[in-house]
């Protein structure tokens, strides 16, 4: 009984009730707009927390993730329209193939320091874009549409967006859950201790190649994943919006700002910056072309010259300093 | 029985010799201190033994294994662990998380490997900061940090690379006393210093380099005598 | 391959790559000195380009002889932005450097977008289609004075760097910035010095570009994206490395456009790009 007590606490809570009114949400709210705009942000927080394993917690920044969120696009819808292969198996072989290119790429640029390694996947993004811009297979400069079928989980397809609403809920609560496991495993841990210094983190017996390459493939297949459902769900994909790098800074500000290194940080990035962009857009994007997006790039400079931790960092030195004041306090009035 | 082998170990950079076929040993359980003035290549011998440099030629053998050219993950893994001259804790994370990093490498479960790196948080001193993260932490508490977390990884052979740079006098004590605990617990140690009371006092023997070269071998006393060693690094005779 | 194709792409790639090579050295200088890579350098570029288009549009000059106003411009821009945000984020975490030059290029471009429209901007000049033969290698005239003016350009650098004595101090500040302060040099005037020095051999470079090319707002990005790859290949930080990069991506492009298909020019920089930095990290010049 005193176990399951100290397992509801604060925290276990919220979540509990965070997950019973996000789950009656589709219940209340019909305007498909709402629920497109909440299932643009639970996508968000998955691509986010995608990126947030290696560049958050490992500490390789990636300026080039979009490519593999394209791969996992791609492959499941190629596959579905000239082999007529279940989206749900698309989705598996595009996450091994981004896997595979996970490996192939990651292994030896994340042996390049600093500036190098963002480069390095800046130019594997870019190679991944101009080949998907001028293969016929691909679609090419058309993009590809998603071929209609009955609305069906089998086909990964729905007439209404309340199952997509569903799918995305449960796909978000996985990544996330994904980032809690790891970072309260050996593996985050490990992850940490290459981020914070590699050369001490080796010396200590952890083989920083191997946790490396092993983030990156992680971070690589769930952005596969992502871009599957994506597809299914837009019905249509084009190089300019799944392989931008444009896409790929989106994500890391997103984590970044939301709180890198964090299980929260990369979804609060996700709550802010999703229905923001969205209200921004609908507000200045109409009447004066640039405005909304002239705002985005003007805050994201002022944020970063004031809170260079990004928000979860801010809340949890806030709340340290307030901890230390009050054991302080404590000490001095000897309560 | 040598724990440490070395025989041969050259390394050259560009066209400046760093480390000259060098030959030594250490024995199990004793305190082999390294000294020379700077530039004499003893950081470089640290790397090289350690695996983050590869020699040009030479043979390390540690345990009566051939680890020459091994990565230094793998070294660490059979229980060689060093610390660093410019002290590298994990800078953002507290004292435990830092240890306990160390200990993950032979207790996988994380409860474990805390439990195991509270007892060397406990042993070296640093239970009231627990919780505190390191970059908040004074020079000596950094420092032992680092040392403890090297301990966490439960290593044979620990090698201390100017552990007491920028220490006064009173926790020079402080961690000599310490170094002196573990070695009666059964490590071996391999010191590299500057100070040379501490040296002194704590080495079995004294190993001297100068030029990448081993100039002098033998117990503290001797050293202190020995007019090669005098001219080249202690400058007069080293009263101990 | 003809052999006079060969000539034709080689002279080509050499042209363009001139004018990479300068763009290059601007981003080299900030990296090399401050340690900062710049993510909006495109959006200076392209800034610098409707600088000279409106100098010729407004005021008749052409974009050769308003080089200089637009060096200038962009040299007090660069210290304008240095002071503003730059600085600030100096001592900050990579990451967070990242995202703030980013914002400053989503918002260049977008400023752009807002006053100037997406619509393509270019420049005729009586040069603007001439060219002339050298040994049966047709060479663009705007082109081939691009090329010569950034030349002239690189070893104006190159001397001010070496011998005068902002360069000097600019060389100390990059190697040792503590004991160069210690030395008195005021080291945040030099990071503003050269942060409008990279700026505005940036802005040459847009300059020359308008005498053959066209600009409109995200015109930056793949001229920027270039000049990085350029950067690195040659080795960031090294001088020659720039120039080195940047020529020799030229060619690459050059030749890339020729033999496999004029789509996939940049595949073939981005791919040797990528092989290079997985042989020989740290670039051509560049020091381990």
């Amino acid at each position: 009984m005193a176990r399951l007590v100290h397992f509801l606490s604060l925290p276990v809570l919220m979540g509990i009730l965070v997950a019973a009114i996000l789950l009656c949400v589709p219940l209340v709210v019909h305007s498909p707009y709402v629920l497109d705009m909440i299932l643009s942000v639970f996508l968000y927080a998955f691509l986010n927390n995608a990126w947030n394993i290696l560049g958050g917690y490992c500490g390789q920044v990636s300026v080039g993730h979009a490519a593999y969120f394209a791969i996992g696009a791609y492959t499941s819808t190629i596959l579905f329209i000239h082999y007529n292969i279940s989206p749900w198996i698309g989705m598996v072989a595009g996450a091994l193939v981004a896997g595979v290119l996970a490996v192939l790429m990651g292994y030896p640029s994340l042996k390049l320091k600093g500036p190098y390694f963002v480069f390095a996947t800046l130019g594997f993004a870019e190679i991944v874009r101009i080949i998907l811009t001028n293969w016929e297979k691909a679609g090419a400069a058309m993009g590809l549409l998603i071929p209609l079928r009955p609305s069906s989980l089998i086909h990964l397809q729905f007439s209404s967006k309340v199952p997509y609403y569903y799918l995305m809920l449960f796909i978000c609560a996985g990544g996330f859950a994904l980032t809690y496991l790891i970072e309260n495993s050996k593996w985050g841990s490990y992850f940490i201790a290459i981020r914070e210094d590699e050369d001490a983190a080796e010396a200590l017996g952890i083989n920083t190649a191997y946790y490396k390459t092993a983030a990156f493939v992680i971070s690589a297949m769930l952005m596969a994943i992502g871009g599957t459902f994506y597809a299914q769900y837009v019905l249509y994909i084009h190089p300019d919006t799944t392989s931008t790098l444009m896409m790929s800074c989106n994500l890391l500000v997103m984590a970044v700002i939301g709180g890198a290194g964090t299980v929260l940080g990369p979804t609060v990035g996700a709550l802010l910056f999703v229905p923001l962009g969205e209200y921004t857009r609908a507000l200045l994007g109409g009447r004066v072309q640039g405005l909304h997006l002239m705002i985005y790039g003007a805050a994201l400079m002022i944020v970063v010259t004031i809170a260079p931790e990004g928000v979860v960092g801010l809340l949890s030195r806030a709340k340290s300093d307030y901890r230390t004041r009050r054991k302080k306090g404590e000490q001095e009035t000897g309560t | 029985m040598a724990l440490l082998e070395v025989e041969g170990l050259s390394k050259s950079f560009g066209g400046v010799v760093a480390v000259k076929d060098l030959r030594f040993s250490v024995q199990e359980g004793e305190i082999l201190g390294l000294i020379g003035p700077n530039g004499a290549g003893k950081t470089t011998v640290f790397n090289l033994v350690t695996g983050f440099l590869k020699p040009d030629s030479g043979r390390v053998t540690f345990v009566g294994d051939d680890i020459t050219g091994l990565k230094p993950h793998r070294i660490c893994e059979r229980g060689m662990v060093r610390t660093f001259q410019i002290c590298k804790p994990f800078a953002r994370l507290t004292v435990l998380e830092n240890t306990t990093i160390g200990a993950l490498m032979r207790h996988s479960g994380k409860k474990e490997a805390r439990k195991v790196a509270q007892k060397y948080i406990d042993f070296l001193g640093l239970s009231q900061m627990v919780d505190r993260p390191a970059k908040d932490l004074p020079i000596v508490m950094q420092r032992k940090v680092e040392f403890a977390r090297a301990l966490a990884t439960e290593p044979k052979l620990i090698l201390l690379d100017e552990i007491l740079a920028g220490l006064n006098p009173t926790e020079v004590n402080e961690v000599v006393a310490l170094i002196k605990q573990i070695s009666s617990a059964g490590l071996t140690i391999v010191i590299v210093e500057h100070i040379m009371r501490a040296i002194m006092s704590v080495s079995d023997r004294i190993l001297v380099l100068h030029h990448g070269e081993k100039i002098a071998e033998g117990k503290p006393a001797e050293i202190a005598q020995s007019p090669e060693v005098i001219d080249a690094y202690l400058g007069e005779k080293y009263v101990l | 391959m003809d052999h006079r194709v060969l000539a034709q792409t080689l002279v080509n790639g050499l042209l363009i790559g001139g004018v990479y090579a300068i763009v290059a050295l601007g981003l080299n200088l900030i990296y090399g000195v401050m340690g900062i890579i710049n993510f909006s350098h495109g959006a200076m570029l392209m800034l610098s380009m409707y600088t000279s288009y409106f100098m010729f549009s407004l005021f008749g000059l052409d974009p050769l002889v308003s080089l200089p106003l637009v060096a200038m411009f962009l040299f007090l821009l660069g210290i304008v932005i240095q002071t503003l945000l730059i600085d600030r984020i100096l001592t900050a975490p990579t990451i967070s450097r990242l995202i703030a030059t980013f914002g400053l290029l989503i918002f260049l471009e977008n400023l752009a977008l807002l006053l100037w429209s997406p619509n393509w901007r270019c420049i005729k000049t009586a040069y603007s289609v001439q060219a002339i033969n050298l040994g049966g290698v047709l060479v663009s005239v705007p082109r081939l004075l691009a090329f010569v003016i950034a030349l002239l350009l690189a070893g104006v650098l190159y001397l001010t760097i070496a011998k005068t004595d902002i360069g000097i101090a600019i060389r100390a500040t990059a190697q040792n910035k503590r004991a160069a302060a210690l030395m008195g040099i005021n080291v945040p005037r030099i990071y503003k010095i050269v942060f409008g020095i990279g700026l505005a051999s940036t802005g040459i470079a847009g300059g020359l570009l308008m005498t053959f090319y066209y600009t409109f707002p995200t015109v930056g990005l793949i001229w920027a994206l270039t000049a990085y790859i350029a950067c690195v290949l040659g080795g960031l930080g090294s001088f020659a490395g720039a120039i080195a990069g940047g020529l020799i991506i030229g060619v690459a492009e050059s030749f890339g456009a020729i033999v496999i298909s004029p789509a996939f020019k940049n595949l073939i920089s981005f791919a040797a790009f990528i092989i290079v930095l997985l042989l020989r990290p740290q670039g051509i010049f560049g020091r381990k």
